[in-house]
């Protein structure tokens, strides 16, 4: 499976992207919605991971435009805050159990990656 | 006093800081003696002019009293007179009938009549017999030189009437008095008699009628002329001062012709005909009842002034006392309300800093999170370090703090974030049984003991149902931490019908809260287990949890004996409330 991970904490989507490769997942990350975008062009992914909040694009309008462009593109967000509006949007999108809070078990999202890929 | 202290309200004794004023004033108490102090004065005030006004008046009053109370004495006084004065009618008119005309006007009969009536008391001094045309037929007397008096002119009224009576002077210029009746035969003869009167028994006579108020009875003719001798106005001939215009009996005020010698400055006359002829009574009444009367309208008034006094004040009073308690009522409500406000804006704006501050800890604990994973996967996937078990436990207890960290700011957003509510019909027994064994395992580990008991008439109620069972667990939870090893919890389900609503209380007999505590365990980030992990936003959230629910929530504890928790949730929550 390949993943594409989308934060602006630098420090946290590298390290998890690192993280991701000790356990078989190959996992690209970009620090914007523009970045995600561009490298979605480039290269084929099974899996986007979005957190909600950033500047610029956040999450949620980024997930719209992913699933414009690539409908069969399985999204996990991730999330620092719980409003309720973006936990409701969060969980239409992508389904319930794939709102997922911060800081997140590496092992959990592996195995929701897992599982949303059936 | 007593009963004043019975009957005072809770108004009375609270007291609270007032701007520009030092210490605790008595507000409530205050305002009730404003009120009442300005509503005596609005009332009463025009009480005491108005009776100020009556008392000055109830001189008029007392003199028109007086003037009414003189007219029934004359009118009284002239009947008492005529029946004095009947007597010799009598007399005269058996004289009459007895002898005749022809037999009186005999030489000689009348004297012998005269002598023999002469030896009673009080007899007539004189007596003349008169024919149809005034002409005197015979005349007697007592004194031998007693006059003979002159023909009468008759007046055509007076010469129908049956009895009249009048006055005549000797040549002393004596005035007498006399009584004439109308004797009529059966042959169809007509003549008069006539008696002159001893002026001693008159006199005596209207002595005896001067009583305490009456201080002066005198006889006048029609011009107000006296007949008899007067104490006020002077001897017979004399013109008393008696009301001679309008209809008899009547009393008029006047001034005192003798004020040197008795009764005042004023006076009240009274006059009334006697027995339907010209002449008339007069008599004095004196000042000094005018006193009396006074004195009467004086108590009179004081009286009511007293009782409407006493009534007023009773409704001024109690009004006052009822409208400031309302007042005070009103107070407390609002002050509640604005309690209830202040704590839940307090909440709410808690809850949004709240929120704030997990989001802005939440970037940094989760790359914390992965830093220390990340380590951890080095020792794990790479040779390298060896699987060095130090570096594992070191990780592991980074990962174990940000994951207590990461608690914490997920509580904080869970306690800002505002759920849907989903509601629902629910049985509460079920709902309580469900929660107590969630905590059942926890409950064992200190052998606690939870009852639960439920009253038979608890039906079901319609709420949000997960927001219950997090109420419930909140203070399940809390009753289990206060609790010692071997402690015990209870929890009750009430219906209270009247209320449509359920109690449900939670005691424990765990170590209480102290009295300085309580009002504080629903604030936000109180706590008295900081060390031991609390956020202090544990019964915050259920506060809110239970105003959710349109529910109270009430606190008693005792330090070292428990804490009751009780809930009070209505029978239905609409969500269009929500």
């Amino acid at each position: 499976m390949r993943v594409l991970l989308v934060d602006d904490e630098k420090e946290l989507v590298s390290t998890l992207a690192e993280r991701l490769s000790f356990r078989g997942i190959a996992a690209d990350w970009v620090t914007s919605g523009a970045d995600a975008l561009r490298e979605m062009e480039e290269n084929e992914y099974d899996i986007a991971v979005l957190d909600v909040k950033m500047p610029g694009m956040g999450g949620l309008e980024l997930a719209r435009e992913i699933r414009s462009r690539q409908p069969d593109l399985e999204i996990i967000f991730l999330t620092g805050h719980g409003s309720k509006t973006d936990f409701d949007e969060g969980v239409s999108q992508a389904g319930e159990g794939y709102y997922l809070a911060k800081p997140v078990d590496i092992e959990i999202l592996v195995e929701k990656m897992n599982a949303v890929l059936g | 006093m007593s009963l004043f202290k019975r009957i005072k309200f809770s108004f009375w004794n609270h007291k609270e800081r007032v701007a520009r004023a030092e210490g605790q004033q008595y507000i409530f108490r205050n305002k009730w003696k404003m009120l009442a102090a300005g509503i005596c004065l609005l009332t009463l005030v025009p009480l005491g002019v108005s009776t100020i006004f009556f008392y000055q008046n109830s001189k008029e009053q007392a003199i028109r009293e007086l003037l009414e109370e003189t007219t029934v004495f004359a009118a009284d006084t002239a009947l008492d007179v005529y029946m004095f004065l009947k007597q010799y009618i009598m007399v005269l008119q058996v004289i009459g009938t007895m002898y005749g005309k022809e037999q009186l006007s005999r030489p000689g009969v009348l004297e012998e009549i005269f002598a023999s009536m002469a030896r009673t008391d009080d007899a007539l001094v004189h007596l003349d017999v008169l024919g149809a045309e005034g002409h005197v037929l015979a005349s007697s007397c007592a004194d031998p030189h007693c006059v003979r008096h002159q023909d009468i002119r008759w007046i055509d009224d007076l010469q129908s009437e049956n009895f009249s009576m009048g006055h005549i002077s000797d040549r002393e210029g004596r005035h007498y008095l006399f009584v004439r009746v109308r004797v009529a035969a059966d042959n169809g003869d007509v003549f008069y008699l006539r008696g002159l009167l001893p002026p001693d028994a008159i006199k005596g006579f209207l002595a005896k009628l001067e009583l305490e108020d009456i201080v002066d009875v005198f006889i006048v003719d029609s011009g107000n002329f006296l007949l008899t001798e007067s104490f006020y106005f002077g001897p017979s001939g004399q013109k008393a001062l008696v009301p001679d215009t309008g209809d008899l009996p009547a009393a008029i005020m006047i001034d005192n012709p003798r004020p040197d010698r008795v009764g005042g400055a004023i006076l009240f006359s009274g006059t009334d005909y006697i027995g339907g002829t010209s002449m008339k009574l007069g008599m004095v009444v004196s000042e000094r009842n005018l006193e009396k009367f006074k004195k009467r309208i004086h108590h009179y008034i004081i009286g009511l002034l007293t009782l409407s006094t006493i009534f007023l004040l009773l409704v001024v009073f109690t009004l006052v006392t009822y409208v400031v308690q309302k007042l005070y009522q009103a107070d407390l409500r609002r002050r509640e309300y604005l309690d209830q406000v202040a704590r839940t804006d307090k909440l709410a704006s808690i809850g949004r800093l709240a929120a704030g501050v997990a989001h802005e800890i939440n970037n940094p604990l989760a790359i914390i999170n992965e830093k220390a994973g990340l380590l951890q996967d080095l020792v794990r996937y790479n040779d390298e370090y060896h699987h060095d078990e130090r570096l594992l436990a070191i990780t592991d207890s980074i990962i174990a703090a940000v994951e207590r960290a990461g608690t914490i700011t997920h509580r904080l957003l869970g306690f800002a974030r505002q759920m849907d509510t989903s509601v629902q019909a629910m049985d509460v027994e079920h709902v309580v049984r469900e929660v107590v064994s969630f905590v059942r395992k926890e409950a064992e580990y200190k052998a606690i003991t939870i009852d639960v008991e439920v009253a038979g008439d608890v039906g079901e109620i319609i709420s949000d149902r997960g927001k219950l069972q997090q109420i419930l667990l909140n203070l399940l939870n809390n009753a289990i931490a206060a609790t010692d090893t071997g402690g015990r919890i209870e929890i009750t389900v009430r219906n209270l019908r009247d209320e449509h609503a359920v109690a449900l209380t939670i005691s424990d007999n765990g170590c209480g809260i102290s009295e300085e505590n309580q009002k504080k365990v629903f604030e936000p980030f109180f706590s008295t287990k900081t060390k031991n992990g609390g956020t202090g936003l544990g019964l915050a959230i259920t506060y809110g949890l239970v105003r959710d629910l349109r529910g109270s929530m009430e606190l008693e504890s005792v330090v070292g004996q428990g804490t009751t928790f009780t809930i009070i949730l209505p029978y239905e929550i609409s969500t269009e409330e929500e």
